[in-house]
């Protein structure tokens, strides 16, 4: 396992979430699926509370990602992303090369890889470094 | 003025007072940035670049289109509206266990690494002919792991074409052409997307077929198709990585890359009409086409890797009977009608009317045998003169131009001697064949034609001087008329 940068912070994500993530990825191969975390952010610390699922525009989409900016805009506009997320389905959640040059600082972007015995990990990336997930049970309810 | 809310990302929001909106008010988008840039400017200096225009990572869009794709007027804004800034989001999969090894040799070179070959794999590359130039180019983008490659060719394979184009086998006789080139590029390499284009480009197809790829190759056999080519890639504002071969001479180059010319700044007409001979009329060294087809693949794999210095602006010539490489230095031309400041050609054209092509196949084409590849007029710029001059050049300055001109403005202080263009040919037993000269008139086009008439009765070191006097008055002399 990489090791965790403690000033990268910490994103919570509940498992239900988790399991929508994974899900997604599976149904994606062999292709990278991505698209936006909604949630709240507050310093080094934020709490995934939904996805917004956005097709993969990319050319060649078996290796890279890419948001279609017109796409992306309305849900940019609700005021609640935080990050983004996307899958390696071949290969671990390793930020790459190309997702560190493309990299914007203060998002938070989680990559679901894949591991050798073909089961899926999760990895939370911020500034360059290895954040903490913690796995909250579920999403707190409104009562 | 009416109320726009701004949409701040949040990165951004700590230059935004940690507000994820900003209401402005404001009649344009014009107006809504200067009002960011008076209240925040530092969210304005990571929107903004130094001349104004939004960041090439950043997209701004109001209402909910790309501000880049409005027009002045569409840019108004006349009731409340909503401006959304958008960061661009992309990325990629590490290189898997098997790209590590299949890619190892190359992955340890200094300054490509696995930032490289990531970057060679999300690239895209569309090789124009699956023949003697296309063969090696695609084969060695294949292998080396460019992402998605596609072929552009109406032919079939002949066995007449086997000789040099090593893309296709004896068995792929009577095939298509791009069908078996993507059967030998996947087997090379399954990692690779092949798309087949089973056309020849033409005016019709060229702008969609050649859109939405990162660098374009020429790999074709005609003058048409160069033409072609070029203007769309100037069109598309896509990089060309140019070949050409005739008979035992090649020639490569990177053509409208930023800053640098493009094939019609250097040959802005095609040869005379019926002197455009293919391989099959003239002849052609099968090795050549592939030397210069893997120099225009490492071109486009420079060029998408960023690894050191492109052949943008300069034109490099191979002469394999001599063994001989050279380059010339080639410049944009500010009056070039694909490319220059004001172009005439917007849209494409009958490519083979512009180059006189005799459809009438029967014709018979007669080809010198001292036909040889057209290599634009050796140049110098008017600030590269200046350098010369007060770096001691000691070589001959002439003007020929008329000597009611040589009254307006004259280049007399440099020591510039007259010799107008009609007294040329009778006073050239006074000029040393081995001595450097530089040429000039009003705008350096007549001056063209006598640097190419001197380098055709062996005057090798002659120069014209690019832009003429006015050119030099411009650029060097803002005290000299430009007339």
């Amino acid at each position: 396992m990489r090791p965790v940068d403690p000033r990268a912070g910490v994103l919570h994500v509940p498992s239900d979430i988790r399991r929508r993530l994974a899900a997604a990825a599976d149904r994606g191969r062999p292709a990278e699926v991505c698209g936006a975390l909604l949630g709240e952010a507050t310093g080094r610390e934020a709490r995934v509370t939904d996805l917004a699922p956005l097709p993969n525009r990319a050319r060649a989409p078996v290796s890279s990602y890419w948001l279609d900016p017109a796409e992306l805009e309305p849900v940019l506009r609700s005021g609640r992303v935080i990050g983004f997320y996307h899958s390696h389905p071949d290969a671990p959640a390793e930020f790459s090369a190309r997702d560190t040059a493309t990299e914007w600082p203060g998002f938070w972007y989680v990559v679901i890889g894949r591991v050798a015995d073909g089961g899926m990990e999760l990895a939370a990336w911020r500034d360059g470094a290895c954040a903490r997930i913690e796995n909250t049970a579920e999403a707190p309810c409104p009562r | 003025m009416p109320a726009v809310r701004l949409h701040v990302p949040l990165p951004l929001r700590e230059f935004a007072g940690g507000r994820s909106t900003l209401e402005l008010e404001a009649g344009s988008v014009a107006d809504a940035l200067a009002a960011v840039r008076a209240d925040h400017p530092s969210l304005a200096d990571r929107l903004l670049a130094e001349d104004g225009s939004v960041r090439p990572y950043v997209n701004l869009f109001l209402d909910g289109r790309d501000v880049r794709a409005l027009t002045a007027e569409e840019r108004q804004i006349d009731a409340a509206s909503e401006l959304t800034i958008v960061p661009s989001i992309a990325g990629g999969s590490p290189l898997g266990r098997e790209e590590k090894i299949r890619y190892h040799r190359q992955l340890i070179l200094p300054g490509l690494g696995a930032a490289g070959q990531e970057k060679l794999r999300a690239a895209s590359v569309l090789v124009v002919g699956a023949g003697g130039l296309g063969s090696p180019a695609a084969l060695y983008l294949a292998a080396a792991g460019v992402g998605r490659i596609g072929l552009v060719d109406g032919d079939r394979v002949e066995l007449s074409n086997l000789h040099r184009q090593i893309l296709h086998g004896t068995a792929d006789v009577g095939e298509r052409k791009t069908a078996s080139g993507r059967a030998r590029l996947q087997d090379l390499n399954p990692g690779v997307e092949v798309v087949e284009i089973p056309e020849r480009l033409t005016s019709d197809n060229a702008l969609q077929a050649m859109e939405g790829w990162n660098v374009v190759i020429d790999g074709s056999d005609n003058f048409p198709t160069r033409y072609l080519v070029n203007d769309a890639c100037v069109l598309l504002g896509l990089p060309l990585v140019y070949g050409a071969i005739f008979r035992f001479d090649g020639q490569a180059s990177v053509f409208t890359a930023e800053g640098g010319p493009c094939y019609r700044c250097l040959f802005r007409d095609p040869p005379p009409a019926g002197l455009v001979p293919g391989c099959a009329e003239a002849g052609v060294l099968g090795v050549l086409p592939g030397i210069v087809g893997s120099i225009q693949a490492a071109e486009a794999i420079k060029l998408i890797a960023g690894l050191g210095k492109p052949l943008v602006g300069r034109l490099l010539l191979i002469d394999v009977l001599e063994g001989e490489f050279r380059t010339l230095e080639v410049r944009r031309d500010p009056e070039c009608p694909a490319c220059g400041d004001a172009p005439t050609i917007t849209g494409l054209i009958d490519y083979e009317a512009f180059c006189g092509v005799d459809t009438d196949e029967s014709t018979q084409l007669d080809i010198p045998d001292d036909f040889r590849l057209p290599v634009p007029t050796p140049e110098v710029g008017a600030r590269e003169l200046r350098e010369m001059l007060d770096t001691g050049w000691d070589g001959l300055l002439v003007d020929v131009r008329e000597m009611e001109e040589h009254e307006m403005s004259n280049l007399d202080d440099l020591g510039a001697v007259a010799l107008p263009v009609v007294q040329l040919e009778a006073r050239l037993g006074e000029l040393d064949p081995d001595q450097d000269s530089v040429w000039f008139c009003r705008t350096g086009r007549r001056s063209a034609e006598v640097v190419e008439f001197l380098h055709s009765r062996g005057f090798d070191r002659a120069f014209n001087l690019a832009g003429g006097i006015n050119g030099w008055a411009r650029e060097v002399d803002p005290e000299l008329p430009v007339y």
